[in-house]
């Protein structure tokens, strides 16, 4: 296992969110609670990482409520990522956010990990494979 | 309490006893596959019952030939019934004893809730799209996560089971 993947815990409470390169895939972490006034930032840095490296890691550690314009972006990320053949995998959502993808059908359309280190694992994996089979063709 | 029919009703009915022995315009559906040398996926579309048996099982009989993981996309199934239910369960334990795997992907909120009414839904696992079930099985077949173990605390309704497997699917 490569050690700590990420050490972009700091907090950094005027950039509200940060886009840090992770082994496998792009690490978006978001500083805030997902409200109107994060939605422009989030919306670019996802955008960046999906054009940048395909997969990305979305981190709502420090995310611990999410509104409806936050629902918004993340339903346009994902199906704009998705276009695009990557996959939008969340890091440990708040019970607050979990319910509200529950609530509007989404659990089960996004990829859930505790941790970095997890998702950025099963990327590694997923990235190995996908490599083999674009090898073979 | 006068228990006739509302004569809307009265009218349909005699409407249609003339037509009894015509039977029913079936529905359109079909069968297609993918191969795409580590899946192959069967896209299954329209309604699925006794008379789309034969199809569904030269579908499958294609999927085993390519010897690979199936995906056996649902999404435009309206209706299916127990015997395309027992063919895809023939399928999956035909897969499993071949050491691969058969799971099914983006089940409509009707198809989910007969998949959950005839128990084949924690028996099968189902993801909610296609592009969630092939990367999933490719992470597996490249040997899964190496000790690491992508499960949640985070959602007691999930009861922390593995992810990535949409468990949690439409309810």
């Amino acid at each position: 296992m490569s050690g700590a993947t990420v050490t972009t815990a700091s907090l950094d409470t005027d950039r509200p969110v940060r886009l840090d390169e992770g082994p496998a895939a792009a690490i978006v972490s978001v500083h805030a609670d997902i409200r109107t006034d994060v939605v422009q930032p989030l919306r670019k840095a996802l955008a960046a990482a999906v054009n940048r490296r395909g997969h990305v890691v979305l981190d709502l550690t420090d995310a611990s409520t999410m509104d409806p314009a936050g629902l918004g972006l993340l339903v346009r990320a994902h199906r704009r990522a998705r276009r695009q053949g990557a996959l939008i995998c969340l890091v440990a959502p708040s019970r607050f956010i979990v319910t509200v993808l529950h609530t509007m059908r989404l659990d089960g359309v996004f990829p859930v990990f505790e941790d970095c280190t997890t998702a950025q694992e099963w990327l590694r994996a997923l990235r190995q494979a996908e490599g083999r089979c674009t090898a073979a063709t | 309490m006068s228990a006739s029919p509302p004569e809307q009703f009265v009218r349909r009915q005699r409407g249609r006893s003339d037509h009894t022995v015509c039977p029913p315009t079936p529905a359109p559906w079909s069968v297609t596959s993918h191969d795409d040398d580590v899946v192959t996926t069967i896209v299954m579309a329209g309604a699925f019952d006794l008379r789309t048996v034969d199809d569904l099982k030269a579908g499958f009989v294609f999927a085993e030939r390519q010897a690979r993981h199936v995906i056996l996309d649902i999404t435009d199934v309206e209706i299916i019934d127990c015997s395309s239910l027992g063919l895809v369960v023939r399928a999956q334990q035909d897969a499993r004893r071949r050491g691969r795997t058969l799971v099914l992907a983006a089940p409509s909120p009707l198809v989910t809730r007969i998949l959950q009414a005839t128990g084949l839904y924690p028996a099968i696992p189902v993801f909610r799209t296609r592009e969630l079930a092939r990367a999933s099985l490719l992470v597996e077949q490249s040997g899964g996560l190496q000790g690491a173990t992508a499960e949640s605390t985070h959602d007691e309704r999930t009861g922390g089971k593995r992810f990535c497997r949409a468990e949690s699917t439409v309810f």
